[in-house]
Protein backbone atom coordinates (compact mmCIF):
# COMPACT_ATOMS: atom_id res chain seq x y z
CA UNK A 1 0.00 0.00 0.00
CA UNK A 2 2.41 2.28 1.17
CA UNK A 3 5.17 2.27 -2.12
CA UNK A 4 1.79 2.21 -4.54
CA UNK A 5 1.24 5.51 -2.93
CA UNK A 6 5.08 6.70 -2.53
CA UNK A 7 5.33 5.75 -6.31
CA UNK A 8 1.85 6.98 -7.61
CA UNK A 9 0.52 9.16 -4.55
CA UNK A 10 -2.42 7.51 -4.24
CA UNK A 11 -3.17 4.06 -2.34
CA UNK A 12 -4.01 0.96 -4.61
CA UNK A 13 -8.05 0.99 -5.29
CA UNK A 14 -9.58 -2.58 -5.58
CA UNK A 15 -8.49 -3.83 -8.85
CA UNK A 16 -5.20 -2.81 -8.50
CA UNK A 17 -5.21 -3.91 -4.80
CA UNK A 18 -6.15 -7.68 -5.37
CA UNK A 19 -4.11 -8.16 -8.28
CA UNK A 20 -0.73 -6.55 -6.90
CA UNK A 21 -1.78 -8.49 -3.15
CA UNK A 22 -2.72 -12.01 -4.97
CA UNK A 23 -6.02 -12.10 -2.28
CA UNK A 24 -9.01 -12.48 -4.34
CA UNK A 25 -11.51 -9.35 -4.29
CA UNK A 26 -14.29 -11.80 -2.40
CA UNK A 27 -11.20 -12.40 0.72
CA UNK A 28 -10.02 -8.58 0.21
CA UNK A 29 -13.70 -7.94 1.05
CA UNK A 30 -14.06 -10.64 3.61
CA UNK A 31 -10.96 -9.07 5.42
CA UNK A 32 -11.56 -5.61 5.59
CA UNK A 33 -15.73 -5.88 5.28
CA UNK A 34 -17.38 -2.17 3.96
CA UNK A 35 -14.44 -1.26 1.51
CA UNK A 36 -11.43 -2.96 1.64
CA UNK A 37 -9.28 -0.43 -0.22
CA UNK A 38 -10.12 2.54 1.66
CA UNK A 39 -9.85 0.93 4.91
CA UNK A 40 -6.29 -1.12 4.05
CA UNK A 41 -5.51 2.49 3.12
CA UNK A 42 -6.25 3.90 6.56
CA UNK A 43 -4.52 1.02 8.09
CA UNK A 44 -1.45 1.75 6.22
CA UNK A 45 -1.84 5.36 7.01
CA UNK A 46 -2.19 6.52 3.66
CA UNK A 47 -5.55 8.90 1.73
CA UNK A 48 -7.93 6.54 0.17
CA UNK A 49 -7.34 5.60 -2.99
CA UNK A 50 -8.58 8.35 -5.85
CA UNK A 51 -9.26 5.67 -8.81
CA UNK A 52 -12.78 4.62 -9.58
CA UNK A 53 -12.12 0.77 -9.80
CA UNK B 1 -14.92 18.45 0.93
CA UNK B 2 -13.27 21.33 3.61
CA UNK B 3 -17.44 21.94 4.36
CA UNK B 4 -18.96 19.50 6.59
CA UNK B 5 -21.60 17.27 5.33
CA UNK B 6 -24.32 16.96 7.43
CA UNK B 7 -26.40 14.76 4.87
CA UNK B 8 -27.10 11.21 5.50
CA UNK B 9 -24.93 9.18 3.61
CA UNK B 10 -26.23 6.96 1.29
CA UNK B 11 -25.97 3.19 2.67
CA UNK B 12 -27.50 1.65 -0.80
CA UNK B 13 -27.70 1.83 -4.39
CA UNK B 14 -29.96 0.14 -6.80
CA UNK B 15 -28.66 0.46 -10.17
CA UNK B 16 -30.45 -0.70 -13.26
CA UNK B 17 -28.71 -1.10 -17.03
CA UNK B 18 -31.23 -1.12 -19.68
CA UNK B 19 -28.30 -0.58 -22.67
CA UNK B 20 -25.92 -3.43 -24.15
CA UNK B 21 -23.38 -0.40 -26.06
CA UNK B 22 -20.00 -0.42 -24.08
CA UNK B 23 -20.82 3.05 -23.15
CA UNK B 24 -24.26 2.15 -22.24
CA UNK B 25 -23.17 -0.34 -19.50
CA UNK B 26 -20.09 0.85 -17.86
CA UNK B 27 -21.44 4.05 -16.13
CA UNK B 28 -23.78 1.40 -14.33
CA UNK B 29 -20.60 -1.01 -13.23
CA UNK B 30 -18.95 1.56 -12.00
CA UNK B 31 -21.45 3.07 -9.82
CA UNK B 32 -22.53 -0.56 -8.62
CA UNK B 33 -18.90 -1.19 -8.19
CA UNK B 34 -17.81 1.91 -6.71
CA UNK B 35 -21.11 1.73 -3.95
CA UNK B 36 -19.01 -1.49 -2.67
CA UNK B 37 -15.68 -0.10 -2.69
CA UNK B 38 -17.55 2.72 -0.71
CA UNK B 39 -18.68 0.48 2.22
CA UNK B 40 -22.27 0.59 0.91
CA UNK B 41 -24.80 -2.09 -0.93
CA UNK B 42 -25.33 -2.59 -3.89
CA UNK B 43 -27.75 -4.30 -6.44
CA UNK B 44 -27.26 -4.57 -10.25
CA UNK B 45 -30.97 -5.22 -12.37
CA UNK B 46 -30.63 -5.69 -15.86
CA UNK B 47 -33.37 -5.33 -18.19
CA UNK B 48 -34.40 -4.72 -21.52
CA UNK B 49 -31.04 -5.01 -24.22
CA UNK B 50 -29.07 -4.83 -20.51
CA UNK B 51 -29.55 -8.36 -20.54
CA UNK B 52 -26.69 -8.96 -23.02
CA UNK B 53 -23.93 -7.65 -20.47
CA UNK B 54 -25.02 -11.00 -18.47
CA UNK B 55 -25.47 -13.27 -21.85
CA UNK B 56 -22.64 -15.48 -21.58
CA UNK B 57 -22.66 -14.97 -26.07
CA UNK B 58 -22.95 -11.81 -26.05
CA UNK B 59 -20.59 -9.88 -22.66
CA UNK B 60 -17.34 -10.34 -24.45
CA UNK B 61 -18.55 -8.59 -27.55
CA UNK B 62 -20.23 -5.19 -26.60
CA UNK B 63 -19.24 -2.41 -28.98
CA UNK B 64 -19.31 1.11 -28.79
CA UNK B 65 -22.41 2.40 -30.34
CA UNK B 66 -21.98 6.59 -30.77
CA UNK B 67 -18.70 6.21 -32.70
CA UNK B 68 -19.28 9.87 -33.67
CA UNK B 69 -18.56 11.09 -30.36
CA UNK B 70 -15.48 8.96 -29.34
CA UNK B 71 -14.43 9.80 -32.52
CA UNK B 72 -14.42 13.64 -31.78
CA UNK B 73 -12.32 13.02 -28.35
CA UNK B 74 -9.58 11.12 -29.56
CA UNK B 75 -6.39 11.67 -31.95
CA UNK B 76 -7.23 10.69 -35.92
CA UNK B 77 -6.30 7.19 -36.59
CA UNK B 78 -3.42 7.75 -39.31
CA UNK B 79 -4.59 6.43 -43.15
CA UNK B 80 -8.13 6.17 -44.30
CA UNK B 81 -11.19 5.13 -41.81
CA UNK B 82 -11.10 1.52 -41.19
CA UNK B 83 -14.00 -0.62 -42.63
CA UNK B 84 -15.79 -1.87 -39.45
CA UNK B 85 -15.45 1.32 -37.32
CA UNK B 86 -17.25 0.36 -34.48
CA UNK B 87 -15.22 -2.58 -33.15
CA UNK B 88 -12.25 -0.35 -34.51
CA UNK B 89 -13.24 2.31 -32.15
CA UNK B 90 -14.71 -0.14 -29.68
CA UNK B 91 -10.93 -1.80 -29.40
CA UNK B 92 -9.63 1.72 -28.85
CA UNK B 93 -11.63 2.42 -25.73
CA UNK B 94 -10.88 -1.62 -24.05
CA UNK B 95 -7.47 -0.76 -24.84
CA UNK B 96 -7.70 2.58 -22.68
CA UNK B 97 -9.96 1.03 -20.10
CA UNK B 98 -7.05 -1.84 -19.79
CA UNK B 99 -4.72 1.36 -19.40
CA UNK B 100 -6.72 2.85 -16.45
CA UNK B 101 -7.17 -0.18 -14.90
CA UNK B 102 -11.03 -0.15 -15.99
CA UNK B 103 -11.89 -4.38 -16.11
CA UNK B 104 -13.35 -5.66 -19.38
CA UNK B 105 -17.12 -6.21 -18.21
CA UNK B 106 -17.02 -10.12 -17.16
CA UNK B 107 -14.18 -9.54 -14.84
CA UNK B 108 -16.34 -6.04 -13.46
CA UNK B 109 -19.60 -8.48 -12.62
CA UNK B 110 -17.10 -11.39 -11.03
CA UNK B 111 -15.92 -8.06 -9.05
CA UNK B 112 -19.26 -6.68 -8.43
CA UNK B 113 -20.20 -9.99 -7.56
CA UNK B 114 -17.48 -11.18 -5.20
CA UNK B 115 -17.86 -7.70 -3.62
CA UNK B 116 -21.42 -8.91 -2.08
CA UNK B 117 -23.15 -6.90 -5.07
CA UNK B 118 -26.50 -9.03 -5.59
CA UNK B 119 -26.88 -9.44 -10.09
CA UNK B 120 -30.43 -9.80 -11.02
CA UNK B 121 -31.61 -10.24 -14.53
CA UNK B 122 -35.23 -8.76 -15.64
CA UNK B 123 -37.80 -11.68 -15.74
CA UNK B 124 -40.28 -10.05 -18.18
CA UNK B 125 -37.15 -9.53 -20.51
CA UNK B 126 -35.61 -12.90 -19.84
CA UNK B 127 -39.09 -14.42 -20.93
CA UNK B 128 -39.00 -12.09 -24.17
CA UNK B 129 -36.25 -12.53 -25.32
CA UNK B 130 -36.52 -16.36 -24.66
CA UNK B 131 -33.47 -16.10 -22.29
CA UNK B 132 -33.17 -18.89 -19.09
CA UNK B 133 -30.64 -19.06 -16.25
CA UNK B 134 -28.31 -20.98 -18.59
CA UNK B 135 -27.60 -18.25 -20.83
CA UNK B 136 -26.60 -15.63 -18.36
CA UNK B 137 -22.80 -15.68 -16.87
CA UNK B 138 -22.60 -17.29 -13.30
CA UNK B 139 -22.56 -13.94 -11.31
CA UNK B 140 -26.76 -13.32 -11.95
CA UNK B 141 -28.13 -14.64 -8.79
CA UNK B 142 -31.57 -14.42 -10.07
CA UNK B 143 -34.56 -13.59 -12.52
CA UNK B 144 -36.63 -11.42 -10.93
CA UNK B 145 -39.85 -9.69 -11.41
CA UNK B 146 -40.19 -5.94 -11.23
CA UNK B 147 -42.17 -6.41 -7.90
CA UNK B 148 -39.20 -8.08 -6.85
CA UNK B 149 -36.41 -5.61 -7.93
CA UNK B 150 -38.21 -2.90 -5.85
CA UNK B 151 -37.97 -5.48 -2.76
CA UNK B 152 -34.69 -6.69 -3.33
CA UNK B 153 -33.90 -2.42 -3.64
CA UNK B 154 -35.52 -1.58 -0.38
CA UNK B 155 -33.24 1.25 1.46
CA UNK B 156 -31.72 2.19 -1.93
CA UNK B 157 -31.35 4.75 -3.79
CA UNK B 158 -32.83 3.56 -7.57
CA UNK B 159 -30.22 4.87 -10.47
CA UNK B 160 -31.67 4.01 -14.19
CA UNK B 161 -29.38 3.76 -17.00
Amino acid sequence: MQQTFKETGTGPSMRKLSKASGIPTKELYELFPKGPAKKAAKIAGIPKPTGCV
Amino acid sequence: MAQENTYEPIKKVSIIISKNSLEGVYPGLILANGALMEGMDATLFLTLFGLDLVTKDKMDNLQVEDVKNFMSRMPAPAGPMPENINAFVTEKIKEQFESMDIPPVGEFLEMIHDGGGKIYACKAMADMFHLTKDDFCDEVYDIISVGEMYEASAGAQIIYT
